[in-house]
């Protein structure tokens, strides 16, 4: 996730912090804006509010900063936080983001068909565009938990016990979820069992 | 290997999370079974569209906006020393042995301790001979009690002094203290291993 001797600069920043230079915070935002805003922005797809929740969050983290733990990384420790706020966040406001049903209407071509359907090359750009929002559909219609196990597992490209670590939960719930998690998107995405078949052909 | 226990590891294994004989299994079982390569290749498929398609994500720079909020916050605590439960455990100690000693169980010659005062009433008072009985393996327990709370007094007030007053060190505090730092230590790490460090569990 990151290399020891950044996680001993994270250490110092937040001993600096303690000791009453907030600059020092400066450094620790820029570390890790874009992962906590990337998550963020993953979880609930509105740029406005992410920012808002990624500020929210680092305000806290700074509150809080007394209760680091410095057996974990910084990285750890305010991921933790993100996610607690953005499931707590998407629960919170689950009406103000409705997920469009339509994208998994069954007559609807799957994302396999799509791409396994020879389109003129004029039209690839269209299908792309096709393909990435049948994505993030899929990926909303996840219950929070298992959005964010499926954010940190694939986009942020955690293994298991950095999941567990940052999640608080252990690695057996962390596979659970995941194993949820995809098989409900492979159901959204790669259509029925029939599609088994043909993906492998 | 069984298609059941395939699937069960079949997560770990594409995502490489599992050690070699048992991934060798795995492939082994691929390379037999069209059915499991099948939900193999599935999820090998689900991976790459999920890398493939995610949001297109702009990069921001928020630290300015977040710098300017956090000037008008109140500085971050410093650890209060009295929020560590070590140091709630050795004040309770140093109570109850001081509330000890004023019983007379920490070696305070002018003091009755409470098993004397015990002894005392079963010689004085006319009891029956089975309540005498009991009285007595009383008494015994508590003088037993009494050795062993001096013993454990006696580590106290020394580590008390060496922390408190800056005596020289001598061979026996030394290693009392060692020792006690060493269960001090072992009994943070268990703490820190079974306590949630921000006590948010999602």
């Amino acid at each position: 996730m990151e290399t020891e001797m950044e996680a001993y600069d994270d250490y110092i920043y937040v001993k600096q912090c303690l000791d009453g230079n907030r600059e020092a915070f400066r450094e620790l935002v820029i570390r890790y804006q874009k992962y906590i805003y990337h998550t963020v922005y993953r979880m609930i797809h509105d740029s406005e509010m992410s920012r808002d929740l990624t500020q929210e969050i680092f305000i806290k983290a700074f509150t809080k900063l007394h209760t680091y733990d410095a057996g974990y990384s910084f990285k750890t420790w305010i991921g933790r936080i993100a996610a607690h706020h953005a499931i707590d966040h998407v629960r919170r406001r689950k009406p103000e983001y409705p997920v469009s049903s339509d994208a998994f209407r069954p007559d609807r071509p799957t994302a396999i068909d799509l791409a396994l359907s020879r389109e003129p090359a004029q039209d690839q750009k269209l299908l792309q565009d096709e393909r990435a929002e049948m994505v993030t559909q899929a990926v909303r219609h996840l219950d929070p938990k298992l959005r964010m196990i499926v954010i940190l597992r694939h986009y942020e490209d955690m293994n298991y016990s950095e999941i567990a670590d940052v999640l608080n939960i252990p690695i057996g719930t962390v596979k659970n979820r995941l194993f949820r998690a995809r098989e409900k998107l492979q159901e959204l995405l790669l259509g029925n069992p029939l599609m088994v078949q043909e993906v492998v052909s | 290997m069984k298609c059941a226990r395939f699937r069960d590891l079949l997560d770990a294994y594409s995502d490489g999370e599992m050690d070699e004989t048992l991934s060798e299994l795995m492939k082994e079982h691929i390379r037999n079974c069209p059915e499991c390569e099948a939900m193999y290749s599935l999820r090998n498929r689900l991976s790459c569209l999920l890398h493939a398609h995610g949001p297109d994500i702009n990069d921001i720079d928020l630290s300015d906006a977040i710098m300017k909020r956090i000037q008008t916050l109140p500085a971050p605590v410093t650890p209060n020393p009295l929020k560590r439960p070590a140091l709630y455990a050795l004040l309770a100690a140093l109570l109850i042995s001081g509330s000890l000693m004023i019983l007379g169980y920490a070696g305070m010659p002018d003091t009755i301790s409470p098993a004397d005062l015990l002894k005392l009433i079963s010689y004085t008072v006319n009891l029956p001979e089975e309540m005498q009985a009991s009285l007595y393996e009383l008494w015994a327990f508590l003088n037993a009690l009494g050795v062993i709370v001096r013993t454990f007094l006696w580590v106290v007030v020394q580590i008390a002094r060496i922390v408190l007053v800056k005596l020289p060190v001598k061979i026996p505090i030394a290693v009392f203290s060692a020792a006690g730092v060493i269960v001090a230590g072992w009994w943070y790490r268990r703490q820190r291993k079974h306590s949630t460090f921000t006590g948010l569990r999602i």
